[in-house]
């Protein structure tokens, strides 16, 4: 059962999250400026802080700051800035995950869930270090039983999909154009490449990805090619 | 109505002004034809007849006369009677041969030499038209009117007999004046001249010269004006206002036979009784002095009269109706002024000519010669005047239509001078800076020739060197001034194609430049300078739209939350309504709807104000269009689409921000997705068309599409009027704002239901390999 720290000026945004999660099973505690949150977490355990950016007295960027000094604890920013520039900020600072307003419940949910798993599951993870295990994050491939996990779920992958995500992992950071992929995974010369490549990168994101629009792990650099990123 | 009362009122009071210049006329001519012209006008008030030099000239020369009849009774007289037969005048024609000539004789020679008697005691002359014959000088024994000649040279004694015989006529002339005037006749001046013999020794013996039987003087003097003179008092007596001096030096010369001067007196009667030279006098003084005062008062009246009438037509003129709106002008009014001028000038001269000629002819039938010359020149006035009028009233009434001055040829000459020099025609500057090349250099030319042709002195020589010179020095000069100007010229070309081509901060160094090029160069920086404000204003004003844009959707994104989170939990608590169900429905597109709406404002305002940035590098235009393809493929078969693309094998580099142009094709295909008729195809191509890349979608349209291809790219503007799908209507606007601004373009063609959109990029061609990574 955890305890997950909502803050945001607004109370039905509040009221709509604790319903959500509480739903879900979690704990919540609700707070509606950061000075407010700082008091709550000083006094309460929270496993996770969902943090609006603009706030009255202390914003969600300075109560990041503040949480960061003492904790590590996952923070997810969920503001209405929707700028790349705000995002990069928020997460640079500290956040974890940076979802805009207005946001689906249930995005929501994975998120907290995906980054929940993480932060508890970081430790025993390390111990199971045998066989070819490529990570990546929350992505987990273990090429001995072909087995891929994201955030420690099972996800079922076809062979083909199966060899992009692993040439991509194996070689994280690395952009791939299509041919390089089909050429590698299919062994064949790519005559006029087409779509294919594409699709299967995409079934891909749409399996692993929470949100396939803007995906952590596998994402496209348009008109180059397909990378893992490098955590 | 009323204007006709005011052209009838205007006519009268022309008649009058004619007729008070014709009374000025008539008391001119009275004045001036009076006796008393030029005595100006305060004698009229401070003089009678007897006050007036007229009576004190008779009344001198009567004086006078009186002296000379005393000294010539005697030669005249026998016993107090005229006597013709007395011998007047002895000559000697030799020895012992004297002729003694009476009255009546020298009157009969008299008249031999064309001397007339005349009925008044005057002599006429008439002379003969043959010629007179020379006369020799005869000695003159004795002349009764002289009979004591003082000779202070031999010849005196001797002269003609024409002389003599004039000399006593007019003598004789002097004594019948008044013999009879004042003698025989009755006289209003009664005087009485005293002598006494000087001979006789004897006291009492004195001769009287006198016309009253009884003179008592006190009556006399109560009749009158009076003066008297008398030898022992030296001194003139009087009530004259002019004293008679000229008495005393009078009877200082009265010394004849023997005779002293011992008293004078005289006295006027100033009732003028008797009919004589006085009393003609006065009462001619009288009428004349009256025609004076007349003529004055009607000089009076007719410059009042006519001053006031000239005012009143001055002030009328031009206006039809009283209240004075409008001018009405007459044709010749429209005439520039000069010539109006000229005009009346040239028809002025003509009059007056005909005046001359008619005129005069008039004048010397009706008018005595002595007053031609002034009747002439006032007939010329009255002509010239009569045609100054209607030129001042014209002259007048453009005044008040206020073109006196703009219609003058003089306006347009100086006009043309100002424009000239204000350098506003650069045509006219050329032409006079060429005529006067060409003048200046046919002139030298033709100097030189002149010059080499009569060389001969030095001076010659140098000067024609010096011509020479001045010719080489003025071409020269010339040749720099254009080449200075062309050069100017050049820059301010120069600064124009900058300006045009985007510089717009670019700016001429305005003291380089002179004259109209130096006005040329600032009005270029001014364009310039205001260009440049009006840019900067523009993008402030892009920019503050742009953020008040991205800070109303970021508000409206907080309320939005809450209403699809509550939706969304609306629709967990799984109500059994069906209705309620699908109102639910329509609240979750409609707020999903609004959610994509804030998010495409905020990117169609930015990609349209450029206030984004770019992340440029080299990529691959067929991947990017493979990849989006593989995006897509699952999409469009939801609507059974299917996507035929034709994509070149070897990779095209182009210069772009990749998520960017991602985003272009993805409202591209989306836009295809939402609108292409279902079970239809979609192309894509990529052409390479020399160094452009092209990319080509093409669908055919679901609904028909009545609208122009401009007005799809516009914001909020789709192709189905009604609205209900999903989307924002700003997908193509942000695709054309976000290619523009990496430099490609853009178009959408619409052929009947066939929806096409180019997109086209500069290929970059780069000298390695052409892999991109």
């Amino acid at each position: 059962m955890s305890t997950i720290l909502v803050c945001d000026d607004d109370k039905q945004i509040v009221e709509a999250i604790d319903i959500y999660l509480t739903g879900e099973g979690f704990h919540v505690l609700k707070a509606y400026d950061g000075s407010e949150a700082l008091k709550l977490l000083e006094t309460n355990q929270a496993d996770l802080l969902i943090l609006d950016v603009m706030m009255p007295g202390l914003d969600g960027i300075r109560t990041t700051l503040k949480v960061r000094e003492t904790s590590s604890i996952p923070i997810i920013i969920l503001s209405a800035k929707s700028e790349d520039t705000d995002k990069i900020l928020g997460l640079n600072i500290g956040a974890d995950d940076y979802i805009t307003k207005p946001f689906n419940p249930l995005e929501l949910m994975a998120r907290v869930k995906s980054q929940l798993r993480r932060y508890t599951q970081l430790g025993n993870m390390t111990q199971q270090a045998m066989g070819q295990v490529y990570k990546c994050g929350g992505l987990q491939i273990n090429d001995d039983n072909k087995e891929v996990l994201v955030d420690g779920d099972p996800i079922k992958l076809t062979p083909i999909e199966y060899n992009i995500l692993l040439l991509l992992v194996k070689n994280a950071g690395k952009v791939f154009s299509i041919d390089e992929i089909y050429e590698q995974i299919w062994n064949e010369e790519a005559i006029g490449a087409d779509n294919t490549v594409a699709v299967h990168i995409r079934h891909i994101r749409e399996k692993i990805e929470i949100n396939p629009r803007e995906p952590r792990y596998l994402k496209v650099v348009w008109g180059v090619g397909y990378k893992i990123e490098k955590q | 109505m009323k204007g006709s009362l005011t052209r009838l009122l205007k006519a009268i009071i022309t008649v009058v002004h004619l007729i008070f210049l014709g009374i000025i006329v008539i008391s001119i001519s009275v004045l001036y034809v009076n006796s008393n012209f030029g005595r100006g006008i305060t004698w009229i008030q401070s003089e009678t007849y007897t006050q007036s030099d007229l009576f004190y000239n008779q009344l001198q020369s009567d004086i006078i006369a009186i002296f000379d009849y005393a000294r010539l009774r005697d030669a005249f007289e026998t016993d107090g009677e005229l006597d013709m037969d007395k011998e007047i005048l002895s000559i000697n024609y030799g020895p012992n041969t004297i002729s003694g000539y009476t009255m009546t004789d020298i009157i009969e020679i008299g008249e031999s030499y064309g001397y007339f008697l005349q009925e008044d005691h005057t002599i006429r002359v008439i002379t003969s038209n043959t010629l007179p014959v020379e006369e020799e000088a005869v000695l003159v024994e004795y002349k009764a009117y002289d009979p004591e000649p003082k000779f202070t040279e031999p010849g005196q004694a001797y002269a003609k007999m024409k002389d003599l015989c004039y000399e006593a006529l007019s003598n004789y002339c002097r004594y019948c004046y008044v013999s009879y005037n004042m003698i025989s006749s009755p006289s209003n001046i009664s005087f009485q001249l005293t002598c006494s013999n000087e001979n006789g020794m004897i006291p009492g013996k004195t001769i009287t010269y006198t016309n009253v039987t009884d003179p008592s003087w006190e009556k006399l003097k109560h009749m009158g004006l009076y003066a008297e003179y008398s030898a022992s008092t030296l001194r003139t007596e009087t009530n004259m206002a002019q004293i008679p001096d000229y008495i005393q030096s009078l009877a200082a010369d009265t010394q004849f036979y023997e005779q002293i001067f011992e008293h004078f007196i005289l006295s006027v009667d100033t009732n003028f009784p008797h009919i004589d030279s006085y009393k003609q006098e006065f009462s001619h003084y009288e009428r004349m002095r009256n025609y004076t005062i007349y003529g004055l008062i009607l000089l009076g009246s007719g410059l009042f009269g006519c001053l006031f009438s000239f005012l009143y037509l001055a002030a009328a003129s031009g206006y039809n109706n009283s209240n004075h709106s409008q001018v009405h002008l007459y044709a010749y009014d429209h005439m520039s002024a000069e010539l109006c001028i000229f005009m009346f000038f040239i028809i002025g001269a003509i009059c007056c000519y005909m005046a001359r000629l008619i005129g005069s002819r008039l004048i010397h039938l009706v008018i005595a010669e002595a007053n031609w010359y002034f009747a002439e020149k006032l007939l010329l006035f009255l002509t010239a005047y009569l045609v100054f009028l209607p030129c001042f009233f014209s002259l007048l009434r453009r005044y008040k239509a206020g073109t006196l001055w703009k219609s003058s040829w003089t306006q347009k000459a100086l006009a043309e001078i100002q424009e000239y020099f204000s350098q506003e025609v650069s045509s006219h500057n050329t032409a006079y800076f060429y005529l006067a090349f060409v003048m200046l250099n046919i002139g030298s030319a033709s100097t030189v020739i002149y010059l080499f042709f009569t060389m001969d002195t030095l001076r010659q020589q140098l000067l024609f060197i010096a011509v020479i010179l001045f010719w080489f020095a003025f071409d020269f000069g010339c040749f720099y001034l254009v080449l200075r100007k062309s050069r100017q010229n050049d820059k301010i070309f120069q600064a124009i194609a900058n300006i045009s081509s985007g510089d717009i901060s670019y700016s001429v160094n305005v003291t380089e430049f002179s004259g109209r090029q130096k006005i040329t160069a600032d009005h270029i920086n001014h364009i310039g300078e205001n260009l440049d404000s009006a840019l900067q204003e523009k993008v402030k004003s892009e920019r503050f739209k742009a953020d008040l844009i991205t800070n109303v959707s970021h508000d409206l994104k907080t309320p939005l939350t809450s209403i699809i989170n509550y939706v969304d939990l609306i629709k967990r608590e799984q109500i059994q309504n069906e209705k309620v169900q699908s109102y639910l429905d329509v609240l979750e597109q409609k707020s999903q709807r609004l959610k994509t709406l804030t998010e495409d404002l905020v990117e169609a305002s930015k990609a349209s104000s450029g206030n984004l940035k770019l992340e440029i590098s080299d990529i691959d235009f067929v991947e990017l269009v493979n990849q989006t393809n593989g995006e897509f493929e699952e999409k469009f078969a939801l609507r059974n689409l299917e996507l035929i693309s034709r994509l070149p094998q070897s990779p095209i580099l182009i210069e772009a921000d990749g998520r960017r142009l991602w985003r272009v094709l993805e409202n591209l295909y989306n836009n295809a997705f939402k609108y292409a008729m279902e079970h239809s195809r979609i192309y894509i191509d990529i052409e390479e068309i020399q160094d452009m890349v092209q990319f080509t979608i093409k669908n055919i349209s679901e609904n028909p599409l009545n609208i122009s291809s401009s007005e799809l790219t516009e914001r909020f503007v789709r192709g189905d009027v009604s609205r209900t799908t999903e989307g924002s209507g700003l997908g193509l606007s942000i695709a054309q704002s976000l290619t523009q601004l990496q430099k490609g373009s853009f178009e959408i063609v619409i052929d009947g239901d066939l929806f096409k959109v180019y997109v086209k990029f500069p290929v970059k061609r780069s000298t390695d390999t052409g892999n991109p990574l």
